[in-house]
């Protein structure tokens, strides 16, 4: 989603200068090429569309039980052994919570700070090491961070807090953030360095300092790119399995505090899934606890949508 | 997450693979499905066996010479039983004692045990149970494991105050099953428990913390330097133990045939239960009989 739309804001700057089809002629290729892209798009969006209404379809009879959304989300606990079974995933989705905002509340000033750096501090062949890396950084399979983090962190944690053991929300948290960082970088980079150059030069002229231009007017200019990074990074967080499943603890008890084990959403779907009869109770409410990821990912994105237009609105 | 999916995809195009070439030759396809515990060995067992004989009359000349096909599958134990009942499956694997429903409907049948998995509980050496504790009763485990023990010292008032950390499989997994079953009854596990994802993760986690406690395949728990073993009311969780029955936390790794085994699904339990003793013992499982 969070790709799409950030693509969208790309190809609506770049067609406001001309038609998106000025070069094209008329002919028999062009027509052929026209619908090759249709059916590719509608293809992309039935896909996403079907898995989407797959979700919902298995998630419904979880959300119309007796014990209904008020149960899943908040009354009950997760004891699929119990009988009868009560499966709520309120644990699930307050550790998901904690996760994610520690992870953004610790990479969106470092990596706005990055960005900023990469744009207009960096002399050029710094800049030029500093991409790559980042790229590099992205490219690193999740099992590798989480396995840093368990080896490092946890350790750390048992002798700093004196935890009886070291995962906890905080743990999964800040290996998120690592993970996150780049994302988060390399995108509002790439944003700030879109600014169009007269409206540096114009700040410049006016006397203003090269610190206040960068903050009062470049990241000023390139906010609706760096919301779309912070998107970007929050899809990014949530979506995360392995890393917090190694590290979050994955317990069943409401985490209190960012010290407490948890065990997020995608913990919880893929801890359990595998042994879930097909069709039984267990699966819908992993299914529901899917569905509710998947909201919670569509509705950021749209607010951060709704947010970006107005911004772009407002400058006019 | 990637992974994941890829594993799916994967899975699915070698069940479509299997499933189209098992229409091929209907009458000299072996099906077996059913416990996730028995899945693996099956599994391996399965190549093996269909690897050394390609095909039916390289076994006995009597049957067909068509290839020799097993094809195995997941689902759980009572989705084993629930398939070999509606004869989807010939024969089902089953990770537990058959109920007496279960015996009822399946009539005539035949059951093999090709193992046991046996459940022990171990610490770290580290930990200060280590030196001082031999055996558990399963009042005082139904204790720690449901939380109402929090820390060493509300054990045995002559034990460090450092709290009781638990390691536990998830709700699915067989032995956190067994674990339910015998020990803990009515009770349930501590919300505050690490739930591992594998027996593997288990053991790395069990090994490197000192107030870990936790429940794991015996032959894991036995054969490791690192790990003290406990008895459970005073017996040991040894093979011999296991085999002889008497260790009481210990399932049946059994396959299931309705009826009057078929000559293939006669010769491939025979390999199972001969040849195969050793991917039983691979996986960390005990024997059906002793393997040299």
């Amino acid at each position: 989603m969070t790709v799409f739309s950030a693509g969208g804001n790309l190809f609506a700057r770049s067609s406001s200068a001309r038609s998106p089809f000025a070069g094209w002629e008329k002919s028999f290729e062009e027509t052929l090429a026209r619908l090759a892209f249709l059916v590719l798009l509608v293809a992309g969006f039935a896909g996403l569309l079907l898995a989407l209404v797959m979700v919902a379809r298995e998630a419904y009879p979880a959300l119309v039980a007796p014990s209904g959304l008020w149960g899943l989300l908040v009354a009950d606990p997760w004891e699929p052994l119990s009988q009868p079974a009560r499966l709520g995933v309120r644990h699930a989705w307050l550790s998901t919570l904690a996760v994610t905002s520690i992870a953004l509340a610790v990479a969106a000033p470092l990596g706005f700070g990055i960005g900023i750096f990469i744009t207009e501090i960096a002399p050029s062949a710094i800049k030029k090491m500093l991409q790559p890396c980042l790229e590099l950084l992205a490219g690193i399979p999740s099992v590798v961070y989480g396995f840093f983090g368990y080896v490092t962190l946890v350790p750390w944690f048992e002798s700093t807090f004196e935890m009886a053991t070291g995962e906890s929300l905080l743990a999964a948290g800040l290996i998120l953030a690592v993970m996150v960082l780049p994302f988060v970088a390399s995108t509002s980079a790439e944003a700030l360095s879109a600014v169009p150059f007269d409206v540096k030069e114009a700040a410049l002229a006016l006397g203003v300092n090269r610190c206040c231009m960068t903050l009062r007017v470049l990241v000023r200019h390139a906010a609706p790119g760096m919301f779309a990074a912070l998107a970007l990074g929050l899809a990014r967080a949530l979506g995360e399995t392995l890393a917090v499943l190694m590290l979050a603890g994955n317990s069943l008890a409401v985490p209190a505090s960012l010290l407490d084990r948890g065990q997020p959403i995608t913990a919880l779907i893929i801890t359990e899934l595998g042994e879930a009869g097909i069709g039984s109770p267990k699966q819908q409410a992993l299914f529901a606890a899917a569905l509710v990821l998947m909201v919670v990912i569509v509705s950021v994105n749209s607010v951060i949508g709704w947010l970006k237009r107005r911004m772009l609105h407002g400058r006019g | 997450m990637k992974s994941f999916a890829l594993f799916l995809m994967g899975f699915g195009m070698i069940v479509g693979m299997v499933t189209v070439a098992a229409a091929g030759d209907q009458d000299a396809t072996i099906r077996a499905g059913g416990s996730t515990t028995l899945l693996p060995i099956m599994a391996n067992c399965s190549s093996e066996f269909m690897e050394k004989y390609q095909t039916w009359d390289r076994l006995d000349a009597a049957l067909p010479k068509s290839t020799t096909t097993v094809f195995v599958t997941g689902g759980g134990s009572g989705f084993g039983v629930k398939s070999l009942l509606s004869g989807v499956v010939d024969i089902g694997m089953v990770s537990r004692d058959l109920k007496d429903q279960e015996k009822k409907l399946l009539g005539e049948h035949q059951s093999y045990v090709v193992g046991k998995d046996a459940v022990a509980i171990a610490v770290n050496t580290r930990n200060p149970l280590a030196g001082r504790k031999k055996a558990f009763t399963a009042a005082e485990l139904a204790a720690i494991f449901s939380g109402d023990i929090k820390s060493y010292q509300e054990l045995d008032r002559s034990l460090p105050a450092k709290p009781v950390v638990l390691l536990t499989r998830d709700s699915g997994a067989g032995s956190t099953e067994i674990f339910q079953e015998k020990i803990m009854g009515e009770k349930k596990f501590s919300p505050k428990a690490l739930q591992l994802p594998s027996q593997g993760a288990l053991l790395e986690k069990l090994q490197t913390n000192s107030n870990a406690i936790a429940y794991i395949s015996s032959g894991l728990a036995l054969n490791n330097k690192n790990l003290k073993a406990f008895a459970l009311e005073n017996t040991a969780p040894t093979d011999d133990n296991v085999t002889k029955g008497v260790y009481p936390l210990a399932r049946p790794l059994l396959m299931v045939v309705k009826g009057a085994p078929a000559p293939e699904v006669r010769h491939f339990v025979n390999y199972v239960l001969n040849s195969c003793q050793k991917i039983v013992v691979a996986h960390g499982y005990v024997p059906s009989r002793s393997v040299n």
